[in-house]
């Protein structure tokens, strides 16, 4: 899977729409933070083996809209 | 009939947002919980976020537990054309850091079978260590998934008041969690 590189709505308000693509950003922010690309997270938690820490709790939250 | 119900998706995936995000900032929170709605479609994310990136929520006057509050949410649309709401998962997490790899936490988690069919206990705990069960069988309590009912975030959050000692900053908490709870009852139908 090719690097997103669609822009993210901030967050500013409490309440956000999203297309798939922005969430994918998202997504891929929050791989960035634990060392992996989007398609690394992404393969990781449909496989169940994702790591510790909340971001993979986010991860796997985020990549579940998406299926 | 019951539930929690929107003229389309969005108004009742921020009905629930705002009665939650409001719940924890009269509690035990200031952060701010986040709704993301995939949009067009059935289906939502809350989570305590910062610049774009979850994040554990910093409890008031308490510096060392942190929270994380994770659902998925969806909306089925019913014969009146409203917009009905039900969780598909949640991920609740307090821990000692704001640590993005700190796993030395309390963790419960439900998973529908919607969303996944896994054999193990849809509402689940996971602690940390190992319980030696008799003579020989260690068990990894961080890897079995020790059953559950439903938990709110409200019962999360009496936990963390009462148990934990985290100061509330509303007074009357336990009537704030009392009433939301009737909320639930009456959104959800369930008897919590």
């Amino acid at each position: 899977m090719a690097t997103v590189t669609h822009p993210i709505p901030h967050l500013d308000a409490s309440s956000v729409s999203m297309d798939r693509d922005e969430i994918l950003a998202l997504i891929e922010t929050e791989a960035r933070l634990i060392g992996l690309s989007l398609s690394e997270a992404i393969e990781r938690t449909r496989k169940g083996h994702t790591g510790s820490g909340y971001i993979w709790d986010d991860i796997s939250l985020l990549v579940s809209l998406l299926e | 009939m019951p539930g929690l119900v929107g003229r389309d998706p969005k108004e009742a995936f921020s009905q629930f947002r705002d009665h939650l995000a409001a719940l924890l900032n009269k509690t035990v929170t200031d952060a701010r919980l986040s709704l993301v709605h995939l949009y067009g479609r059935d289906r939502a994310q809350i989570s305590f976020r910062e610049n774009n990136e979850a994040i554990v929520a910093p409890l008031r006057n308490v510096n060392d537990l942190f929270l994380y509050i994770g659902q998925t949410l969806r909306v089925s649309q019913q014969p009146d054309k409203t917009w009905k709401l039900r969780t598909t998962e949640y991920r609740y997490r307090i821990q000692g850091t704001q640590d993005i790899k700190d796993d030395d936490c309390l963790r419960w988690e439900y998973v529908s079978r919607e969303v996944r069919d896994n054999a193990y206990c849809r509402h689940h705990l996971h602690l940390q260590g190992d319980y030696e069960l008799g003579d020989r069988r260690r068990v990894p309590l961080a890897d079995v998934h020790i059953p559950t009912g439903w938990v709110t975030v409200e019962e999360i959050i009496r936990f963390m008041i009462t148990d934990l000692k985290v100061p509330s900053k509303s007074g009357d908490w336990e009537k704030l969690l009392c009433d939301s709870e009737a909320q639930f009852r009456a959104w959800t139908s369930r008897d919590i």
